[in-house]
């Protein structure tokens, strides 16, 4: 009898002091990572590559990163499935990024929040489901957050996109509003001062100068004024020409990112894509 | 040498030609006397040749120019430069002719009488002066507009025939677009203008105390309202003969009429894009000339050094000038203006953002 109940005292310390050496296969949260297999697609071994993975990525950006495998995501749709998971981990906007795979309704989508809005505009979000597409397909789901985690870390050394260049997101309104350089404004406020002040100083010297007598012709009738000769003789015509340069079309704005408010009321960028 | 002075008939005090009636007045007993009137009363001093002659004793004591007069109400001594025909007796401050000055090649043959009174001739300055908010702060005291004085100026006015020449290059520009192709057509031709223009008692001042410019600047004066010359017209007022000749004058008459005959021919090529005018030729025939008295209240004002001179029309009553400025206040202004233009183009940056 005793000998039995040590058996299993010891068995049962083992297993306690093993727990935490081990990983919950469906979820794993810790600090700026968050992974949530709903679909248990994962193994151990899957898990731990893929932590790595999001714990180089975030510690190279800072940005939190998410990834999640889902199996049913209810009445929301992918883009608020994707962003209340976000904001109930992270909180809102806060910087980072997250990979929904949508195994209910198929439709991949790829969020992000403060600072990677601007990052990661929309052609580069369309671009790394892109890229994710295959294996995604095939369920390479390591493979994919692989991919993921490198396309958007070589978007992040090449910095902010063009199109998202000095603007901000606006919280409050969840849009991409323009940032407002007040160096230029600061700079065409003295302008304005220098160019209305020295015109006025001008003006008023000049104002202030001898004004000339009246031309002599006030002391002429016009009326007794004798004509000789009044002719106008044409000499020659020549005509010049030059071509005229177009000008071509500016290219238009492209990039941005669909800005929107989740339901918690943070702001988001991202795409989806079904497969 | 002898002085003329014009006493009032009824109480002997010093008649002056008052500007605002138009007629000759006692400042004592308040007589007034029109022209015909007052030729009558004073036949002897209007009829009889003024005296020519000079004290051959003034002219060696004072041989800078200046000559020795007694006031004939007084008895003072008056000392007047060369070209003063009419003054005040610094004594008895009695209206006083200097009878000679204004004789022989000196006489003029007519005259415009003041027609602006000294304290018009105040009010107007201080008009003037109020539309300039940039004027120094002392500058309209009444210590400076107590300095302000009528004096007659010697004028010479010439009548001429300009025989005016001028050819220049006329164009006419079209332009047109074709395609990718912008095309300019230019037709040339010479212009050519000839006339004789008529120019009458075109003025220039003869007196080398007065400004040029300034004189031109207060023109015109209404040459209908001058008169035959008379000294009577002088009392009240001071008076200046002329220093510098008609032959002296001429440039500045010449000038003054080749600038107005070639804008008058010019004026009549039209229907160009653009004139040149390559020659011009430009002769005064037939001058002649008539010297006359224009009336013109003067006032001088010092300001940092520097004098300013302001001459007002005594007849038309319009002023001429170059007002001294006060930097600071037309800066502070300024500045004022920019403030107000840099948060303009701070607004118009910001909507373009």
């Amino acid at each position: 009898m005793f000998k039995k109940y040590s058996f299993l005292t010891l068995l049962f310390i083992f297993l306690i002091t093993l727990a935490p050496l081990s990983v919950n296969a469906e979820t794993y949260s810790s600090g700026k990572v968050h992974i949530e297999d709903e679909w248990s697609a994962l193994s151990d071994e899957d898990m731990n590559a893929i932590i790595a993975d999001a714990t180089e990525f975030s510690e190279i950006t800072g940005y939190n990163v998410g990834f999640v495998i889902s199996y049913d995501i209810g009445t929301k749709n992918e883009v608020e499935y994707g962003d209340d998971i976000y904001d109930d981990v992270f909180g809102i906007n806060t910087d980072g990024v997250l990979f929904l795979i949508n195994n209910d309704t198929l439709y991949d989508y790829i969020g992000t929040s403060g600072e990677a809005i601007l990052m990661f505009d929309d052609n580069r979000l369309d671009i790394t489901l892109d890229n994710v597409y295959d294996p995604t397909v095939d369920g390479n789901y390591v493979l994919a957050f692989d991919i993921f985690t490198d396309t958007l870390l070589d978007y992040y050394y090449r910095g902010i996109p063009d199109s998202n260049e000095g603007y901000y997101v606006d919280e409050n309104t969840s849009t991409l509003e323009k940032a407002i350089n007040y160096m230029p404004i600061i700079f065409m406020g003295f302008i304005g001062f220098l160019i209305v002040g020295i015109i006025s100083y001008v003006v008023i010297c000049s104002s202030y100068k001898f004004k000339s007598a009246p031309s002599a012709r006030c002391y002429t009738d016009r009326n007794e004024t004798l004509f000789r000769d009044r002719s106008d003789v044409f000499l020659r015509q020549y005509t010049t020409s030059h071509k005229i340069s177009s000008s071509s079309g500016g290219s238009g704005r492209s990039g941005g990112s669909s800005v929107h408010r989740s339901r918690s009321g943070g702001s988001h960028g991202g795409r989806s894509r079904r497969r | 040498m002898a002085t003329v002075q014009y006493k009032c008939p009824n109480c002997g005090g010093p008649l002056q030609w008052g500007a605002e009636k138009q007629s000759f007045c006692c400042e004592y007993c308040g007589s007034e006397f029109t022209e015909e009137q007052l030729k009558m009363v004073f036949s002897d001093i209007e009829n009889n040749p003024l005296d020519e002659t000079v004290d051959e004793k003034s002219v060696e004591e004072f041989s800078n120019g200046t000559s020795l007069y007694i006031c004939n109400s007084c008895g003072a001594e008056i000392i007047a430069d060369e070209t003063t025909a009419a003054t005040f007796c610094y004594y008895c401050h009695n209206p006083t002719i200097l009878q000679g000055r204004l004789s022989g090649e000196y006489k003029p043959s007519q005259v415009i009488p003041f027609k602006i009174e000294r304290e018009n001739a105040i009010k107007i300055f201080k008009d003037w002066c109020s539309k300039r908010w940039f004027l120094p702060s002392d500058f309209k005291s009444q210590q400076q507009l107590e300095k302000m004085s009528g004096v007659y100026i010697p004028f010479w006015l010439a009548d001429c025939k300009s025989d005016a020449d001028i050819t220049a290059i006329a164009k006419k520009v079209r332009s047109w677009t074709s395609g990718d192709t912008r095309y300019t057509e230019t037709k040339e031709y010479t212009a050519h203008r000839s006339a004789i223009i008529d120019f009458k008692k075109v003025p220039a001042d003869g007196s080398s105390k007065a400004e040029d410019k300034l004189m031109d600047a207060i023109e015109p004066f209404d040459y209908n309202e001058m008169k035959p010359f008379s000294m009577s017209y002088l009392s009240g007022y001071m008076a200046e003969k002329y220093d510098i000749g008609k032959l002296d004058v001429l440039p500045r008459i010449k000038s003054r009429i080749e600038e107005a005959s070639t804008s008058m021919l010019r004026e009549t090529i039209t229907g160009y894009t653009s004139v040149t005018i390559t020659n011009q030729l430009i002769n005064l025939i037939g001058t002649k000339w008539n010297y006359t008295l224009f009336p013109v209240w003067f006032m001088t004002y010092k300001h940092n050094g520097k004098s300013y001179y302001f001459a007002i029309n005594g007849q038309t009553g319009k002023i001429a000038g170059t007002p001294p400025l006060s930097h600071a206040k037309a800066l502070l202004f300024s500045a004022a203006l920019g403030v107000v233009g840099a948060i303009l183009f701070i607004i118009f940056t910001l909507g373009g953002v």
